[in-house]
């Protein structure tokens, strides 16, 4: 097979990669040099409104809501894959169907795995 | 096909059977399913090849890789009736975690195409990187897997970006085709081709723990449970390794990338032996031992031979046999003695186990490359590869290392063999145990005898 790019063709990632380095660089050393140095406890704090912080970072915290925002993107992914071959359905014919519904089995089959586990049972 | 489809399913049923507590179905059901993999493997059933358009290939030396890593899950999963009988929470998973690790084995032991080499890599890893931290409560076991982790994904971008460097170059991710660009002698000093490889070969070397992308190994292996810290150094290794092999035979290796390659040999050889001297902690003495046999490995492939693949397999096989052997000894004599894992938990093995002493050191001498042992035969082997390719020095060297190695087993045997001089808690071998250590201990003798040959 012929080569389709050379070495040359790849200028413009290194051009890119210089620009985005050289942003990053510029900004935070302005922000270092321009900006003022104040100090206060206020100021100091994680977020500045909303609930008050409590204790510091390093204690064991419930990773439910991490969970859920898991399964949810993995399920969310998986719904994509339906998109395509909805669009296609007719084309894919009785072969696609039945490959589908191996698919959508194994995902509910992961569903029930989860919700038997009590991923979902807050409290 | 068939045999990813069982696999797969077979993994999703013991997920089903944890979640209704039938814990004592869980290793037969794997077992079987793997036994009916090494079946349809065997007998070539539904063997379709090519595969899925064409990037998974099922030929002769994928299938042997494919049934020699069946093969040593099944005794890692017979080890595993008495390892996981005390652990009360999510025995289940990592039953079917290892199933799903060995799929994407299976998917690198027989890609013919790039996409599918990352793909088989992430789905061998990203189990693994879960069973590493297997042991909830241990902080060193969730030490073991971060780092694992984040090495490996470390790792993973190396690979990726090769992958994709050599794409750019070479303008297909078929390996075939990849072959054929890199034989045209125009294309030698192709830079791009030559990052790709360099990066990819990276990324690959991290999954065989070779010098100098072996950090993570000997603080992975120590902290992992030890049935994985075994399935890790046997099924995980020789999967990358036949991955690596396959890689590098169907490409013409520019010569840049062979210096680079017999560099790593030489220092995989050297750090792999003279740190293992000073180990003391038996799963540390292994992972150094384990970074020494990747030196030979890597040997056995330098020269390019048609034979390397041969000798891989037959060094693999050898390999898997003894380490899974004493991985399930430790476990016993580190269960007898309140969790230790100084290599003084030996002492009085042999007093009190006499076969069990006779199978570790039958093993012991394998790994150490003694004759009469199916270790000796395969280092043999690759020093005859490593002559024929025409590295002499590199040979010498090697063969210099295999001799310091034999004293760090050798201190293993010696405390295996040595008087106790107290009393401790005696060792208990289930006799499921004892049927997969009595397979090892004389597979090691009797592959000395059996010259493997790929189909």
């Amino acid at each position: 097979m012929e080569p389709i790019s050379t070495p040359h063709d790849y200028l413009p990632v290194l051009v890119q990669a210089a620009i985005a380095v050289g942003f990053v660089g510029f900004a935070l050393s302005a922000a270092a040099f321009l900006g003022p140095r104040l100090h206060g406890r206020k100021k100091e704090e994680s977020f500045e409104c909303g609930i008050e912080q409590q204790g510091d970072a390093r204690r064991p915290f419930s990773v439910k809501y991490l969970l859920i925002a898991i399964l949810f993107v993995l399920f969310d992914v998986e719904v994509i894959f339906l998109y395509p071959w909805a669009v296609n359905f007719k084309a894919l014919g009785a072969v696609g169907f039945v490959e589908m519904v191996v698919f959508v089995g194994f995902v509910l089959a992961g569903l029930y795995y989860v919700l038997r586990k009590g991923v979902m049972r807050i409290e | 096909m068939s045999a990813l489809v069982l696999l797969s399913v077979v993994g999703v049923v013991l997920l089903y059977l944890g979640l209704f507590g039938r814990r004592t179905a869980l290793a037969a059901t794997g077992v079987a399913g793997l036994l009916g993999t090494i079946a349809l493997i065997a007998t070539g059933w539904h063997l379709e090849s090519p595969l899925f358009a064409g990037i998974v290939r099922f030929d002769g030396p994928a299938r042997a890789y494919t049934l020699l890593m069946a093969g040593a899950t099944v005794l890692l999963f017979l080890f595993g009736v008495d390892y996981y009988a005390r652990m009360q929470r999510n025995v289940a998973e990592q039953y079917a975690l290892m199933l799903f690790s060995l799929v994407g084995g299976i998917l690198i032991v027989s890609f013919s195409n790039l996409v599918m080499l990352f793909l088989g890599i992430e789905i061998l890893s990203i189990p693994l990187y879960i069973l590493a931290g297997g042991k909830r409560d241990s902080f060193r076991s969730g030490e073991a897997a971060f780092k694992y982790f984040v090495q490996g994904s470390f790792a993973s971008g190396f690979l990726l970006m090769g992958l994709a460097l050599v794409y750019g170059a070479t303008g297909s991710f078929d390996l075939a085709a990849i072959g054929t660009w890199s034989a045209d002698a125009a294309h030698g000093h192709d830079t791009v081709f030559l990052l790709g490889l360099l990066l990819t070969l990276a990324g690959l070397a991290f999954k065989l723990a070779a010098v100098p992308f072996h950090f993570w190994s000997p603080d992975v292996y120590e902290g992992s449970p030890t049935l994985i810290t075994a399935f890790m150094s046997t099924v995980v290794k020789t999967a990358a390794f036949a991955a690596f092999h396959r890689f590098i035979a169907a490409l013409h290796l520019p010569d840049a990338v062979g210096t680079m390659l017999l560099t790593m040999t030489v220092l995989t050889l050297f750090l792999g032996n003279v740190v293992a001297l000073r180990q003391t902690q038996f799963k540390r003495l292994m992972a150094y031992s384990s970074i020494a046999h990747t030196g030979f490995l890597l040997l056995a492939l330098v020269g390019g031979d048609p034979r390397s693949g041969d000798v891989l397999f037959y060094y693999l096989a050898a390999y898997t046999l003894a380490t899974v052997g004493l991985f399930i000894i430790l476990t016993l004599a580190k269960r007898a003695a309140q969790g230790e894992e100084h290599i003084r938990i030996f002492r009085g093995l042999f007093r009190e186990r006499p076969w069990v002493a006779v199978a570790a050191l039958l093993m012991l001498l394998s790994l150490a490359g003694i004759p009469f042992t199916a270790g000796f035969v395969a280092k043999y082997r690759v020093f005859m590869l490593g002559l024929a390719g025409g590295h002499v020095l590199i040979t010498f060297f090697a063969v210099a290392m295999a001799l310091l190695g034999i004293y760090y087993y050798a201190l293993v045997v010696r405390e295996a063999f040595a008087p106790r001089e107290q009393e401790g808690g005696t060792l208990a071998v289930a006799p499921l145990n004892w049927l997969v250590i009595t397979l090892c201990g004389v597979g090691v003798v009797a592959l000395a005898v059996w010259p493997v040959a790929l189909p």
